[in-house]
């Protein structure tokens, strides 16, 4: 090889490298990467063996619909729902303001499976709660019109 | 070709030498994963959870120490200014002085890394995984950091500037590295495993192909 | 490039009378928008009084990036054609982004506390803002720590345009990352993100803090540039003995 030769190649091979790492860190965020895991993830992975008792993990989902109530010695209890499954949740200590049924929540903490007459139970312990709001602002007035629209 | 194998054996012969920093970057990197447990405390449930994320920060603090050396040394006492007049140029100079950098300060580190996470309680299953993630990602800090190098090597307290203007650069591979980790031992998903990798080897990529540009650009800088 | 501008003095002189001018509306504008803000914007439907914050912490992180942006592009400009006039308002507008960035910080953490349940939470979004800070802050502390004045213009030149890396990550950091801070509002088109009556006192803040940065911007900049000549003048006196 001569040295023009030699150039060539080394700018072939430079952009190969280029192109390629391009293209696996698009590959990689083609879509959301997940911050949390949903009840669903949760349930298969722990019928899989993939979470073992224990194992801290981020649950994240929607507050089901009437599925709060707070015990005698203050602790909360409310599930988290994806629409397809549903995880007990119970929680102690201060709840952020945005924390209502039908918000979406991350909680924080560890699960505990049970199989109970061949039936899989789950409780999830939580140590922090957030809450995630959406990117719409408007006045009280303006919503309860577009609730009424819709 | 033949000039640029010199003198990467040249180079790595000579941080291979007992005096030679490789030593120094073991110690700190064992030091650090040594007193880690030992400020968290020695509940094995937390320590194994977060070991990956242990061991990545002790290999990234490591990489910041023995970065400075890196072109430092050649600059006064004017190896670089010979390198300049022959027939290498400084992008080739920079690549291959990274790559030298990769390999004695990070290859022995994986060496280690086995006997070390036994300390930190990584479980056992993750060993192999948080190597490949070791080798695939730490390129990336070498090349990244040859810049840092570079920028801050007229300076007198150079070795305290250093960190502070590259750690930015580098969260993208600590994050990637020890997350990818972190995500077999929180949960199993395999595919956010993947993924994870595939960022770190993208990153590692670009990072080899472009710093060495940059870098050279800067080095010529110091000679204006 | 051949432009009167390019003088330091030249622009010094020119933009010096305007200063006050954009110093006075600022204040204005401040005023005008925090009375909207506080006392008249209407309360969210789900946060209540907690959303007034948005108002100084969104301008603000527009503010964050845009002032890095500009930073960024005139060292770029600094290292292309080697202007004095590029160098230091890449230099002056440093700490002032730093500010804004500061303030984005911390009223988001104000925020996000009542409404998130957390003053921080390492997400993509917040991370990588608290980068930008960092990068913000090397370069200050970088670019003072040289003796050389034209070596040390260059090398913080090219560490702003490496931090430049930084700012795609933070715009998308929201769309590609399931983060805990929501999406953009004001680039969404169609649905109403954000009412009107919201809207409105956003713009003027954001307004009244582009106007602040350039007043500021002017000061730092004359400042910079006194610094060289006291610098030079040091100089002249070192070598005459």
């Amino acid at each position: 090889m001569n040295k023009g030769q030699k150039k060539i190649a080394t700018i072939l091979c430079l952009f190969t490298i280029l192109g390629f790492s391009v293209f696996l860190i698009l590959y990689a965020l083609r879509d959301n990467v997940i911050f949390f895991y949903s009840p669903s993830d949760v349930k298969n992975s722990v019928l899989n063996g993939k979470i073992q008792n224990n194992s801290l993990i981020r649950l994240g989902g929607l507050v089901l619909d009437k599925s709060f109530y707070r015990d005698e010695d203050g602790i909360i209890f409310f599930s988290i729902t994806d629409n397809a499954n549903v995880i007990n949740v119970s929680y102690s200590g201060i709840l952020p303001d945005l924390f209502r049924e039908g918000q979406g929540v991350i909680a924080e903490g560890y699960i505990e499976s049970d199989t109970k007459d061949g039936d899989l139970s789950f409780r999830f312990n939580a140590s922090t709660v957030l809450a995630k709001h959406d990117e719409n602002y408007m006045p009280p007035e303006v919503y309860d019109v577009l609730k009424r629209g819709y | 070709m033949i000039f640029l194998k010199v003198l990467l054996i040249k180079e790595v012969k000579r941080s291979m030498s007992l005096r030679g920093s490789y030593i120094l970057s073991l110690a700190f990197f064992s030091i650090t994963l040594i007193l880690l447990p030992i400020g968290i405390g020695p509940d094995k449930n937390i320590l194994s959870n977060i070991s990956p994320g242990l061991i990545w920060v002790s290999i990234v603090l490591t990489s910041l120490l023995s970065l400075n050396s890196l072109f430092h040394e050649d600059f006064y006492d004017g190896t670089l200014d010979i390198y300049r007049m022959g027939s290498l140029s400084f992008v080739e100079i920079a690549f291959i002085k990274s790559l030298s950098h990769w390999i004695t300060n990070f290859l022995p580190l994986v060496m280690v890394t086995p006997l070390l996470s036994l300390m930190v309680g990584l479980p056992n299953n993750l060993l192999l995984y948080i190597i490949l993630s070791i080798l695939i990602g730490t390129p990336s800090l070498s090349f990244i950091g040859s810049m840092g190098s570079a920028l801050t090597l007229s300076l007198r307290h150079h070795n305290l500037l250093l960190p502070l203007i590259v750690f930015p650069l580098f969260l993208p591979t600590l994050i990637f590295g020890s997350g990818a980790i972190s995500s077999l031992v929180f949960s199993g998903f395999e595919e956010v495993f993947l993924r994870q990798m595939y960022i770190l080897s993208g990153i590692s990529g670009l990072s080899m192909v472009i710093c060495p540009f940059i870098t050279s650009f800067i080095l010529d800088s110091n000679y204006d | 490039m051949k432009n009167k501008f390019v003088n330091p003095g030249t622009l010094l002189n020119f933009v010096k009378p305007i200063s006050p001018w954009l110093g006075f509306t600022s204040v204005m504008l401040l005023a005008f928008g925090l009375w909207l803000s506080f006392y008249h914007s209407p309360i969210d439907y789900q946060q209540g009084n907690a959303v007034r914050i948005m108002y100084v912490h969104v301008p603000a992180a527009w503010m964050s990036m845009m002032i890095y942006t500009f930073m960024a592009m005139s060292s770029l400009f600094g290292i292309v054609y080697g202007h004095i006039t590029a160098y230091c308002l890449a230099k002056a507008a440093a700490p002032i982004g730093a500010t804004f960035t500061a303030i984005c910080l911390v009223s988001g953490s104000a925020w996000g506390k009542p409404m998130w349940g957390t003053w921080w939470v390492w997400d993509a979004r917040l991370t990588s803002v608290l980068v930008l800070f960092f990068f913000y802050v090397g370069y200050i502390v970088f670019s003072n720590s040289f003796n050389d004045f034209s070596k040390g213009e260059k090398f913080s030149s090219i560490l702003s345009i490496i931090g430049l890396i930084n700012l795609p990550i933070i715009k998308f950091s929201v769309d590609y990352w399931n983060t805990l801070h929501q999406p953009a509002s004001i680039s969404k088109i169609g649905a109403p993100s954000i009412h009107t009556d919201m809207l409105i006192p956003l713009l003027v803040m954001f307004l009244s803090f582009v106007f602040i940065f350039l007043h500021l911007l002017i000061i730092r900049f004359q400042l910079e540039l006194n610094n060289r000549r006291l610098n030079i003048r040091n100089m002249k006196v070192h070598r005459t003995g």
